[in-house]
């Protein structure tokens, strides 16, 4: 009763806490917030403190001098510096919270679903010392589908493969619940890495993952284009050979040889997830295929490498970007009817 | 959701969307007719519509399309005729949409806009979100409740039961009279036989005072202070005429009955204290208690195992009070007005100077402020008519204050 009470005064809010972008969906009023989860930590006397969060970080990012640090404290899906974590969770929290509010605020984070119980403590905590009241978990790619629109509560199978920025997480789902989960370490930043190690090897130009990440964006493709070389851009770094600043013109074929790898491993965790799934579940699938979302399924052509592999129909869901946060933030609208949904480590 | 039998023959599906039967041949005829043509009469303004006519223009059929996209040509006929129950769910339908018009080279932002536009028109129940298990958990704690709840009336009711029958159980040790005895109870009263106790009846009218005034300092109504005086006299011989006198008989021994029974105009009704002496079995000497008290004549001694005492004086203050041994005794103080208070009377024995008056009552009498007088108990007990008081009634009233 006194939560219900406490629950009248306090913004709850669904926080989608990944890798690349964390999303802050509050309850009631939608997604509030989406910055990339970078901290720009600077260091004055020994002492280090939050210079900035989000999108003034992100373009620190690669350009700080000696005393400032840019912190991208998620790493492959979970939380690899702690401290850092807490701060971006308190600042977001008090970005987002009402400060005339008293209560403290119901949060749900979603953690994936291959993260183990140390890694959803961390997280757990790190929201709670950031002011929450109440601190619930959610798997990933149930988030996701929920946030697709899959009807995962309706005993049918449904397939989501959530491709984030650390973490791709395929899913079978039915009668709200995950049938079968697997997670691998391939997302965004895979790609990003991929490509950098690609032009280094190939043109002996070294760049940031910054850039990376643009020309992933712009050129990238998950299928080598049938006719030449594609789309072209212009990319700049340093050469290895002389250490000078130089530009290349890079096309898209180049990309998808790169990308190659952490396509593959996507696929083949398709395909693993595909196998285990049970029989009635698969033929469900066969129907509707299989659902993309987060920003790695906005990569150029992934769904029809997808569909060639597999045989099956996949579409790209609405908003794919925002879908874990849309879906996290369902949990926290019916959360009396998803409890089961959502778990806590304590 | 969709009706989820896409998987059959498209015929079977499109049956079972269309229930009217006379609209059911024209759908054959149609479908029949786009197996050739492709070109059947469609609403001109809605995106499958749309989606068709960029097919034709490509003049691409849907067969190739479905190959390359791998959506079941039903699915995407459901599509282009705008029927959404056919189709898998809303996700799925705007992601086939997406696929379909990216294929086609269409603007896929308006295209899915478009649809999403028309899909929520034809159905609006879309977003209700019904997880099968709601309402099992509200069964769990009214469950819970119930027999927490059952189990707390029923505490409340075996204590109420408890707290009434306490005063009942006191009540049902005295056994029934024997008809026998009530009989000859009836028949041989004779108030001249009452037998006269030896003593002087001056002293002993002073008695029921003091007995009086003691019972009242001990914040007791004085539920027949006497009856706890009846005992202290040696248990005389009684023929009382009252079927009262009979009950007290009972709880005698039987020669005593016996003799209470068949007075004998000759014997002396007193019996002497070497009379009584004997009837009491020798017990083992335990510890003895009030050693101070020197000058006391008085001596209580246990008779039983865990027998609880208490002995007051005239102001009420406890002078010993302590659960006694099988043969511990205590000598009480030559004070006057100092009273015993036993919850079983037959527990104690009671010496004057040594000799043995008997036990200070019968097993059901609950002492609550005997006199401890010696010249009292040795002039016996002067009230005998009103000790013969039932001595049911004396327990029953007497356990509370004994409590």
């Amino acid at each position: 009763m006194l939560s219900g009470l406490l629950g009248m005064f306090s913004a709850d809010m669904a926080i989608d806490l990944g890798t690349a972008n964390t999303l802050v969906y509050v309850k009631g009023r939608g997604i509030v917030l989406n910055e990339p989860s970078v901290v720009a930590i600077i260091e004055k006397g020994g002492k280090k403190q939050v210079l900035a969060v989000g999108e003034e970080a992100k373009l620190m990012l690669g350009r700080t001098p000696g005393n400032i640090q840019a912190i991208r404290p998620m790493r492959d899906g979970v939380i690899a510096d702690f401290e850092v974590a807490e701060e971006m969770i308190k600042h977001f929290i008090r970005k987002v919270h009402n400060r005339r509010s008293f209560a403290n605020p119901q949060i749900i984070v979603c953690v994936p679903s291959g993260s183990t119980a140390v890694e959803r403590r961390a997280i757990q905590e790190s929201a709670l010392s950031a002011g929450a009241r109440r601190v619930y978990l959610i798997e990933e790619p149930m988030a996701a589908a929920i946030g697709a629109g899959l009807p995962v509560t309706e005993p049918t199978g449904s397939m989501v493969v959530d491709i984030g920025g650390g973490t791709t997480e395929v899913a079978v789902l039915s009668l709200g619940g995950i049938v079968y989960a697997r997670s691998v370490r391939v997302g965004g930043d895979k790609m990003d890495e991929a490509i950098i190690a690609y032009i280094r090897r190939h043109h002996n130009l070294l760049v940031g993952e910054a850039s990376a990440e643009r020309i992933k964006k712009e050129v990238g493709s998950a299928a080598i284009p049938s006719d030449g070389d594609g789309m072209t851009i212009e990319i700049k770094g340093r050469d290895l050979m002389n250490g000078v600043p130089k530009e290349i013109r890079i096309g898209q074929r180049q990309i998808a040889e790169s990308l190659a790898e952490p396509v593959g491993a996507i696929v083949e965790a398709v395909k693993v997830a595909l196998e285990a799934t049970p029989p009635e579940l698969a033929a469900d699938i066969v129907d509707k295929g299989i659902v993309l979302t987060g920003g790695g399924a906005l990569l150029a052509n992934l769904d029809q490498v997808l569909r060639d592999e597999t045989g099956l129909p996949v579409s790209i869901a609405d908003d794919a970007l925002s879908c874990v946060a849309l879906g996290t933030g369902k949990a926290l609208e019916h959360i009396k009817t998803m409890k089961h949904v959502l778990s806590s480590v304590y | 959701m969709g009706t989820a039998k896409l998987g059959e023959d498209p015929k079977a599906m499109i049956n079972s969307s269309t229930p009217p039967a006379d609209e059911r041949s024209e759908v054959r005829r149609r479908l029949h007719l786009r197996d050739i043509s492709s070109d059947a009469p469609l609403p001109v303004d809605t995106v499958g519509a749309e989606l068709r006519a960029a097919r034709m223009r490509r003049g691409e059929d849907l067969r190739t399309i479905a190959a390359a996209l791998r959506i079941r040509r039903e699915q995407l006929e459901a599509l282009e005729e705008g029927r959404h129950d056919d189709l898998p769910g809303r996700a799925y339908a705007i992601g086939f949409i997406r696929s379909y018009a990216e294929y086609l080279g269409l603007d896929i932002g308006h295209v899915v806009e478009r649809f999403k536009f028309e899909i929520d028109q034809s159905e609006n129940a879309m977003d209700a979100f019904t997880f099968p298990k709601v309402t099992e958990e509200t069964r769990l704690p009214r469950g819970t409740f119930l027999i927490v709840g059952l189990v707390v009336a029923l505490g409340i009711y075996g204590g109420w039961l408890l707290t009434r029958s306490a005063d009942k159980m006191m009540a049902e040790r005295v056994p029934p009279v024997p008809e026998r005895i009530e009989e000859r109870a009836g028949s041989t009263g004779a108030p001249d036989e009452r037998p006269v106790l030896s003593g002087d009846p001056a002293s002993a009218a002073t008695r029921p005072q003091g007995a009086n005034n003691s019972s009242q300092l001990l914040g007791v109504s004085a539920p027949q202070p006497d009856a706890a005086v009846v005992y202290a006299a040696p248990p005389a011989p009684v023929a009382a005429p009252a079927a009262a006198s009979a009950e007290a008989a009972a709880v005698q021994t039987p020669a005593q009955q016996m003799a209470a029974l068949e007075p004998q105009p000759g014997a002396a009704p007193v019996p002497s204290q070497a009379d009584l002496a004997p009837a009491l079995p020798p017990v083992p000497a335990g510890q003895a208690f009030g050693g101070e008290n020197i000058d006391g004549r008085v001596v209580v001694r246990a008779r039983k195992n865990d027998a609880w005492i208490r002995v007051e004086d005239a102001q009420g203050h406890v002078l010993i009070e302590r659960t006694l041994s099988l043969g511990d005794s205590y000598r009480v103080p030559a004070k006057p007005g100092v009273i015993l208070v036993a919850r079983d009377a037959s527990a104690f024995e009671i010496l004057v100077d040594g000799a043995s008056l008997g036990l200070a009552g019968p097993p059901t009498l609950v002492l609550t402020g005997k006199p401890l007088d010696a010249a009292a108990l040795l002039a016996g007990n002067p009230q005998r008519s009103a000790a013969e008081a039932p001595v049911a009634g004396v327990a029953q009233q007497g356990a509370p204050a004994a409590r």
